[in-house]
């Protein structure tokens, strides 16, 4: 028993966070993000992936919704962090990390996970047995009557995906999904409603969760910083590892009192602003897509709108473009790849305070 | 035969033995049941639908290719032996399938967003 | 020699142990390579992945809401299965575990049986980041593909053999590298797409939270992890066989060289290839076919006259 505590203390001596920021928490989420920087903390992808739950500041109550279906996703040894002010980030992590290694006081029965079945909000029973068929689609007659094998028919409280013309003029599976609120590289917040057929979008709709009890717009925050928070959140869209943590570095190092760690900042934001520029990888992968009209004002493709990021990011004075409208970026997205879409929306500074009309969210 | 049947073996008691080493030291025995993830919401439907593969004529193209591709390993044997005329006869086919593969191209097969 | 295998000089149970933790130990060093390029931290690189290994242990494991659960496990279980049997014909030492007339064929079908694997490891989840990732990875598959097995022929062609150690043996005057750079250059490339890592990513990538490891913990995690990174580096030592000579170079013994220029290849592979973002397969499906095709096929016609020339007898 010892042999396994301490495996288990120096597996999770470093563990992976997933971060759940509310929105207009940003210079807390940099704290944060700069304090598990210097531990050498990475971030989870998604929640098999994590071992500490992170959640700044308090959730609206759609958003800690949210928060609850995630932390029942997350596989043990796993504890939950809810920080509330920023000036007790190191103590607060610290504490979390020491939860993680500690020996499970609740036994290996009392695991507190709510079933799929009750997050669905389906009947208790319905879940469980199509659950228990590890071959997958023989819960499909619990719904009885005429569903058998036709789509339509429930299989373990869900319903199977159904057809819709496609543009090739073919019936076939239109699969609803939700991507958001909380993605790598995402505006925590954000939820895009779209409908899949393939990996391309057919069809997209973008709301704010939480919408009636957004924050205030932050203006306070510091051009360079806030323009490579966004270039980091776009690299790590784009699967640039390298480049999202140079910009991380540097925009953390802003933040720094110490004006020799501000001239390294400066000196590692150039650094990172050429490198994003001149890569013709990105160019190849990234570029043409997001197109908008010129008159729109909303500064060319994806590409366009990343490297005037770059010059903002190594403070040239560059005019900050008006954030587009949420039915504007879903006109984009909607007939891309999957991809695409996600690097066209990391390619706008989507801000909770563009608001909305709250019948947009209705649908929700 | 035998020291690669001898070597599958072995990586399948590596395999079953991390599966045995990670039920003996992890202190959840039981797998988690949770909903996949999709961004903290709940699905509303089940994932495994007939994905619509758009690149599907690109798989046909390959499987021609790929044909072609089972005769080029003997052939990259005997091409010393045999002369040029095994050089141009494959090279000559080849430049067939090339010729094929720019038509799918053109037409935008290749391209599927 | 030439059909000397490891079994014969050594005997059954030591050659397959080696080629066994060989294996291992060259994932561990990818993963080290990796790690220490990412994080910009060389300190602690070496660790990390051992971290990694014991987190995949004390972590308790996950199902899905209905999943194909004996097909994801099974894809799981094959990812490093098949990493390790494509070892059986690279050469340690100067010789391969198991020798055939058609040790590329071997190389090249554990790398085709990959495709299923990591679709299933897709598909079984029953969620919709996981299934994305899986079929990334076959469109991106229909890319590489080609370009890999011409680069494989090109190596057998220029020998007359496919045997691994006669390709090697070839070698003995000048390195296959010096007259066939895009073939070297394409298996390389071919190698980081099937391992889906660096720019070829796209199957497990951040915007789809993880692709085809995004529903993953514990132990399954873990065997595909490790899976992915034997591959990368039993593709970096077959590219040392198949391009680079071997163990052959001056002073030191043979072995030793083959490790010293394995390391090679992976850091340099490393290097470059986090110096890229994730490539879309949408799009490097086109380059795949009127880009890299034509070149590879180039590539062998001039080893081919080359041939015919005796340039290589």
């Amino acid at each position: 028993m010892d042999l396994s505590a301490r495996l288990r203390g120096w597996a999770l001596a470093r563990p992976r966070v997933l971060l759940v920021d509310t929105p207009g928490a940003t210079p807390f989420r940099w704290a944060v993000e700069a304090d598990l920087d210097r531990r050498g903390w990475s971030h989870a992808r998604s929640p098999a992936d994590t071992d500490l739950l992170v959640v700044l500041g308090p959730p609206g109550p759609g958003l800690a919704a949210a928060v609850e279906v995630l932390w029942s996703q997350v596989p043990e040894p796993r504890h939950r962090v809810d920080l509330r002010r920023p000036d007790d980030i190191g103590a607060a992590l610290d504490e979390g990390g020491a939860a993680l290694i500690r020996p499970a006081g609740s036994g290996p029965g009392a695991d507190d996970r709510p079933s799929p079945a009750e997050l669905l909000g389906t009947d208790g029973d319905a879940g469980h047995e199509g659950m228990d068929h590890g071959g997958g689609h023989e819960g499909m007659d619990h719904g009885g009557g005429h569903e058998g094998m036709d789509h339509g028919g429930e299989v373990a409280g869900l319903p199977m995906a159904m057809t819709g013309p496609d543009r090739d003029g073919l019936e076939l599976d239109v699969l609803t999904v939700v991507l958001g609120p909380v993605l790598p590289g995402w505006p925590t917040g954000l939820v895009l409603r779209a409908e899949l057929q393939g990996d391309v979008l057919t069809s997209a709709e973008l709301c704010w969760l939480d919408a009636a009890s957004l924050p205030a717009a932050e203006l306070d925050l510091d051009p360079q910083q806030a323009a490579l928070d966004r270039l980091v959140r776009f690299l790590v869209v784009a699967g640039w590892p390298t480049a999202a943590r140079d910009a991380r570095r540097a925009r953390d190092g802003f933040s720094a009192g110490d004006p020799d760690r501000r001239v390294a900042a400066q000196r590692r934001a150039a650094a990172v602003a050429r490198r994003v520029r001149r890569s013709r990888a990105l160019a190849w992968t990234a570029g043409g897509i997001g197109c908008t009209a010129p008159e729109s004002g909303l500064g060319g493709d994806t590409l366009d709108r990343v490297r005037r990021w770059c010059e903002i990011a190594v403070g040239q004075p560059v005019a900050e473009l008006a954030g587009p409208s949420l039915d504007e970026v879903a006109a984009l997205v909607q007939g891309a790849e999957l991809g695409s879409a996600r690097l066209i929306v990391a390619g706008f500074d989507l801000q909770p305070v563009t608001v909305v009309p709250p019948s947009e969210s209705a649908h929700a | 035969m035998i020291a690669v049947l001898s070597l599958l073996a072995l990586i399948l008691a590596g395999v079953v033995g991390l599966y045995a080493a990670s039920s003996a030291v992890r202190p959840a025995r039981e797998s988690a049941t949770v909903l996949p993830y999709e961004s903290g919401l709940v699905p509303q439907q089940h994932a495994v639908s007939r994905y619509h593969t758009r690149w599907y004529a690109v798989t046909v193209l390959f499987l021609a290719f790929d044909m072609e591709m089972i005769f080029m390993y003997p052939w990259a044997v005997v091409v010393a032996d045999m002369g040029t005329t095994a050089v141009v006869e494959m090279f000559g086919f080849l430049t067939i399938l090339l010729v094929g593969v720019t038509y799918v191209w053109r037409e935008g097969a290749l391209r599927w967003t | 020699m030439p059909d000397e295998t490891l079994v014969d000089v050594w005997g059954l149970a030591p050659a397959v142990l080696v080629i066994m933790v060989g294996g291992l130990a060259l994932g561990l060093v990818v993963a080290a390579v990796d790690r220490a390029v990412v994080s910009g931290e060389a300190g602690r690189a070496v660790v990390e992945p051992l971290l990694a290994g014991a987190r995949g242990l004390v972590e308790q494991r996950r199902t899905t809401l209905a999943p194909d659960r004996l097909l994801w496990r099974i894809g799981c279980a094959a990812v490093p299965t098949l990493a390790l049997l494509s070892l059986a014909v690279v050469p340690v030492g100067g010789r391969t575990l198991w020798s055939t007339s058609a040790d590329l064929v071997w190389f090249n079908a554990m790398e085709a049986l990959l495709w299923a694997a990591v679709w299933l490891v897709g598909w079984g989840p029953n969620a919709v980041h996981a299934l994305t990732g899986g079929y990334r990875f076959l469109a991106q598959g229909l890319a590489y593909e080609l370009p890999l097995m011409f680069a494989l022929i090109t190596a057998g062609l220029a020998a007359g053999s496919l045997r691994t150690t006669d390709v090697v043996a070839a070698q003995e005057g000048l390195w296959f590298v010096v007259t066939m750079p895009v073939a070297f250059v394409v298996f390389v490339a071919g190698a980081a797409a099937f391992a889906f890592w660096g720019p070829f990513a796209a199957p497990a990538a951040a915007d789809i939270a993880g692709g085809v490891t995004s529903e993953l913990s514990g132990v399954d995690r873990l065997l595909v992890d490790l899976g992915r990174a034997v591959f990368l580096g039993a593709a970096a030592a077959m590219a040392v066989a198949l391009f680079l000579g071997g163990d052959a170079g001056p002073w030191l013994p043979g072995p030793l060289w083959f490790l010293l220029k394995t390391l090679a290849v992976v850091t340099a592979l490393v290097w470059a290839g986090r110096r890229v973002p994730v490539l879309r397969p949408d799009r490097t499906v086109e380059v795949g076919w009127m880009v890299l095709v034509p070149l590879t096929l180039l590539q062998a016609l001039a080893v081919a006259v080359l041939v015919l020339n005796g340039f290589y007898a």
